[in-house]
Formats: structure tokens, sequence, C-alpha cells
């Protein structure tokens, strides 16, 4: 047994709260790093590989990482496996599209309709899923997800998608003029040691101010999506969907009715899937039907399970794994030990599957329970001991009446 | 009027006939006992009683409610929990929060107001105090934020009360609690589930092979056998009943 970990805290009291605040200080850092650092498209090189890193990138990443807060939602919390992700990513995306470019909706609008057709879609999806179960309902879920590239290209619906070419949105979310992106960059610039790492020092083009600020603006919207589905988790309807993924029989015996919570949790996961098409178009530009096909969905799989299934984080990891292994894995073209020429050609996919295949059976859980399992050597937190119901307490309930007696003689 | 009245249950799994003619009551504020052996029906019962099986004939009515026109996840509502012979607890989930969970049909929290943090912490806050006094009350309070997987059976069995408990149940139904206990834990149990039935003013109804316990805390006993009642009555009226006798230790040789 290893010994005790180096830092140890009680939820709630002061320590601990320094301990939340410098994790989120070190993610803020992060985010401002990502969005003044690599504003242009900048590259890390390693091995004398060139690894793209570009914001737009990690914008795309951030849709990504919210469509797979869905999947964590209704896959990983509620344990129904569903494959049909990519088909309301796809449908959040064509709505936005169509709302930005031909009414001139501003993109964060269109969440306004985007959010209740996803949900009622996706409730009507989760009706199967209170038939049928495991492989059968990922069987009909990939099947929805399957429809929507012809679905898209319709000639009924051409006049809104735009068919094959793909729906152009020229609309671009623009910073405030208040807002001294360009003057930030340059103090940052001006910084001693890393200030190179920031810009070239010219400031920021209008293009590169728009990529930071749909940078910021998403990050806000992936931390508002965050923020509720942590809410829920930890709630009364949150505990009931675990419940029913670990026992439905025992769920429904506790009165939890599982097809409320089925179909919600669809609804929720789907919503999800349409906040992150909106802003996977809202940083491309364009909605394009090969973009939404099957194997999004099967991605979103691979980022949800990478990540780790059933953990927030993980969903996290998971986007950011999804946007840039693919990629890093074909511009891996030397390795050190490695025969060049085995490394020449279409390596991606053989990188990105043996990764896969690898990390499945080193980091079982995801590379979140990874993290965990290293977290834990050196700072253990301790739940806050709730208190217990005495006779004093106004709010005294029949269930305390009995049990106040056994506590009150020992507690004090 | 009793408060759980079973009428003439029968149920039936393709041709083999699980239940028949089953009636029997329990009173408000009774421990009733039902035995019988192995294969005899009582999960059964238990099982039409909480409505994961439906009967193919007879009424089931709780506090003059009739429970077959009830759906499975309203039976809470209406008061009836249980425990399971081979426990069903949320094995992802720590012990608090499986407590927690058990008193869903009590709290509010809906998926709009937990998202958007209305009232949510308040509740919380109540239900943990609830959960940690329950389980504190069954001496767990040093495992609630341990993880159900990996504790001991008789642990597991007493998280599982606690569950049933923190819902307020009228009727609270034990499926073999005494099962994969050792001796001691079998007097401790006795011990704990009529101080539960006193405090939280509660009926119970005890499946339970352990004979000592039944007989020890029964006030009334049914005994089942190939899913008949074969005797009803206090607990030293059933043990000298010769068809009791006779279904558990077979008829003597003559």
């Amino acid at each position: 047994m290893a010994t005790a970990p180096r830092f140890q805290f009680t939820e709630g009291t002061p320590q601990y709260r320094t301990y939340k605040l410098i994790g989120y200080g070190i993610l803020l850092l992060l985010v401002l790093v990502v969005a003044f650092a690599y504003n242009d498209t900048g590259s890390i090189t390693l091995f004398d590989n060139d690894y793209k890193v570009s914001i737009t990138r990690v914008t795309k990443a951030i849709s990504f990482i919210i469509a797979i807060l869905g999947l964590q939602v209704v896959a990983g919390f509620t344990g129904q496996l569903s494959l049909g992700q990519g088909f309301f990513f796809g449908v959040g995306a064509y709505l936005s599209a169509w709302l930005v470019s031909d009414h001139n909706w501003p993109w964060l609008l269109t969440l306004v309709v985007i959010i209740p057709t996803c949900f009622i879609f996706g409730m009507a999806f989760g009706i199967p899923a209170l038939r049928i179960k495991g492989l059968y309902l990922a069987l009909v879920t990939l099947g929805l997800a399957a429809i929507l590239p012809s679905l898209i290209l319709l000639d009924k619906l051409e006049p809104y998608t735009a068919g094959a070419a793909g729906k152009q949105t020229d609309s671009d979310l623009v910073p405030p003029g208040w807002l001294p992106l360009d003057g930030i960059v340059d103090a940052l610039h001006k910084l001693p040691l890393v200030g190179s790492y920031f810009g070239d020092g010219d400031g920021l083009s209008s293009r590169e101010e728009q990529r930071v600020w749909t940078f910021f603006i998403m990050t806000i919207v992936a931390v508002v999506c965050f923020k509720m589905v942590g809410n829920l988790i930890k709630s009364r309807p949150g505990r009931a969907i675990r419940a029913v993924r670990d026992n439905e029989t025992s769920a429904a015996v506790n009165g939890i009715g599982l097809a409320y919570h089925k179909t919600m949790s669809f609804g929720v996961a789907s919503a999800l899937g349409g906040v992150g098409g909106m802003v996977y178009v809202a940083e491309l530009g364009i909605a394009s039907p090969g973009d939404f096909t099957q194997l999004l969905s099967i991605l979103f799989i691979v980022g949800l399970v990478v990540g780790g299934v059933g953990t927030l984080s993980g969903a996290v990891i998971g986007g950011l794994v999804i946007a840039f292994v693919p990629d890093w894995a074909s511009s891996t073209q030397n390795f050190p030990g490695v025969p060049e020429r085995w490394l020449q050609g279409p390596t991606g996919g053989l990188i990105l599957g043996l990764m896969l295949i690898v990390l499945t059976f080193v980091l079982p859980g995801g590379i979140v329970a990874g993290v965990r399992r290293l977290r834990a050597r050196f700072v253990r937190v301790n739940p806050a001991r709730p208190p217990l119901l005495t006779t004093g307490d106004p709010t005294t309930n029949a269930l305390a009446d009995s049990a106040t007696v056994d506590a009150a003689s020992v507690n004090d | 009027m009793a408060l759980l009245e079973v009428n003439d249950i029968e149920v039936r799994f393709g041709g083999i006939v699980a239940l028949s003619g089953l009636t029997f009551d329990i009173e408000e504020g009774q421990i009733c006992g039902l035995i019988g052996p192995n294969g005899a029906g009582k999960t059964t019962m238990f099982n039409v009683i909480s409505r994961i099986y439906d009967p193919t004939h007879g009424t089931l009515n709780f506090s003059g409610r009739n429970l077959l026109k009830t759906p499975p996840h309203q039976i809470a509502k209406a008061g009836i929990f249980r425990t399971f012979q081979n426990l069903a607890l949320w094995p992802r989930m720590s012990v608090i929060e499986n407590v927690m969970a058990g008193a869903h049909v009590r709290s509010k929290e809906n998926f709009g107001t937990a998202m958007l943090n209305i009232g949510r912490k308040k509740e919380e806050k109540q239900l943990a105090t609830e959960a940690f006094s329950i389980l504190h009350d069954l001496g767990l309070e040093h495992v609630a934020f341990n993880q159900c997987a990996g504790l001991p059976y008789g642990t597991l069995k007493r998280i599982e009360l606690a569950r049933c408990l923190i819902g307020r149940p009228k009727l609270l139904m034990l499926d073999e609690p005494a099962t994969g206990l050792t001796h001691s834990e079998v007097d401790l149990l006795s011990e704990v589930i009529t101080g539960i039935r006193d405090r939280y003013d509660l009926t119970i109804l005890l499946v339970e092979h352990h004979m000592g316990l039944v007989m020890g805390i029964s006030e009334n006993v049914v005994v089942l056998d190939f899913g008949r009642k074969i005797a009803e009555g206090l607990p030293v009226e059933v043990q000298e009943n010769p068809a009791v006798v006779e279904a558990y230790l077979g008829v003597p040789a003559s």
C-alpha cells in the first residue's frame, strides 16, 4: 500500500477552496495561453515532426467536447449506448447555419431554436431505448446517424441545406470594439522570457481577432454546459439516471421512473449535441454533409471512451483527442527507434488505431482514470461530513425524531 | 382495515403455477414473516407486491388503494419499499448517494431546476443530512463516502436497509435479510428490525429462512409451500402445525 498522499484537504475548508482556486486558475491560464499564443497557426515540433496547434482547431475541439459531454449524460451516466450523437450534432450545425446565413440571426441566439428542437427530437429518439438495450440500441441509433447525410441532400431540403456543396455562412463573431484584444497580445508579447511565444509583435489582424473572440465565446458556452451537467449529476435526477444505469430493477422499486429518466437523458444529450454542432459551424463557417456521417458518431464514442466514461473531465480530454490526435498521427513522419520508411504514407489511421488498442489495455477507465490514480498519490480530498439531524432543527421531520435520540447521545 | 390485503393471488409462468389462491393480510405496525421451503413462492410474492411480476389472478390492496393499477415506479410513492435477496445497490455510486437516491419520491428537483441550480443546493444539503443521519443510525457512517463495490456483504445489506428507510416507507419488505450474516450478526439484525419498526413506524413483511429470526420477531407468520398458503398464525402456532412440519421435514415413514 502506498503511503498517505502528500496533500490532504477536507471539502469546505479554506485550504480546499485554495486548492480548487489554484486548479481553476491553471485552467484559465491555459485558456488564455491557447487564445493568444496560438491565434495564428502555430505548431509544436517534436522529433522533427510538425504538430499543428491552432486556435481554430481548439475551437473545433470545443464543439466535440460539448457533444461528448452530451454522450456522457446518456451513455456515461444513464448507460444507454447511443451512436446517434452525430445526428444531433449535424442538426444543430445545419439549423444554426441556416438561421445565421438565411435569417441573419446572431450565432448564440440560434441556440434558442437548436436546444428545444434537438431536445424534443432526442426525447422522441429515446423512446426506442425504453424497449431495446445494449447493442440493439446502438444499432438503431447508428441508423439515425446514417440517415442524416442523405437527409441533407434531399431535393426538398436543398434550398435550406445547400445540398452537397455545403451551407456557407459568412457571418463571423466580431469582438466588441471596447475589447483591446490587440493590446493584450502586444502586452503579452512584451513579457520577458515567454513573450516571444505570443504572436510576432505586430498585433492581431481582424481575422485573428475574430478567431480569438470565437474561441472565448465558445469556451464560455462550454463552461456553461459543463456547469449545468455538473449540477444535474449532483442532484436528484442525476442520481436517478445513474441508478437506472447501475440497476434498473432497484431503480424502479425505489420510485425512479425508467421511461421518464431515459427519455429526458436522451433529450439533454441531444440538446448538447446540437449546441456542439452550432459551435462547429460557427468556427468552420460551413456545414457540409460529408462532415456528419456515422463516422462522426463513432468518433464521439472514441472520445468518450478514451477520455473516461462517466466523468465530466473525460469529455474535455476526449474532445481534444479526437480533434487533434488523428491529425497529429498523420503528421508523425519520424519517431526515434522506428525506421523512417515505416512512417511514410498514410500511417495516421495506423497510429491512431494502435494508440486506441494500447490505451484500452493500459488505462481501461480512460485517460481521466489514469490521471486520477496518479493524482491520488499526491492529493486526497476528504468529503465534508454532513451534520446529523438534531431536535433543535426547525426542519425536523418524522425521520429526524427517531434519529435524533442516537445522534444526540453519540455526538455530544 | 389491514394495511396490505393480498387476495386470491395467482401467478403463472407458462405452465408453472408459482402462486395460487394466496390470501393474507398485514395489519399496520405488524412484523409479518413469510416463510416456506425453497421455491415456495416467497420472493415471487415480493415481486408481485413491488409490481415486477403481474399476477394472473387476484387483487392487491394497500391502504385501500388497488396496487395492481399502480405502475411499478409509483409503488415507492405509495409507501412500499423493499430490499433484495441478492442486493440491488447501485455499485458505481457512493454509499451516501445510494441512500440519497432512495429518497427519490420524497425530493423535488427535476432536470430543469437541477441544471439551472434552482433550489438544488438546499435539497442536496437536506438529503445528505438525512442520509447521513440514517447511516449513523445503522452504524454505517464510517463507510458513507465509500463506493459500494468492495464493501462486506453484511454492510451492503444494511446500506440497502438505509436506502429504504430514507423513503419513509409504510410497508418495508425485507427479502432474506439474514442471508450471509454470521450468528452474532443475525442477533443484531433482529434488534435492528424491531428497532426500526418502532422508531420509523413501519409495517414489515419479512421473507427469511433463518427460523430463529423469523420466530423471534414476527407477530404473524404466513407459511407457503408450492405456491399455496399452508398455515398462518402466531409463531408458536405455526411451529406446531403438522402441515408446516411436513413441508419442512417431510412425512415420517410408517
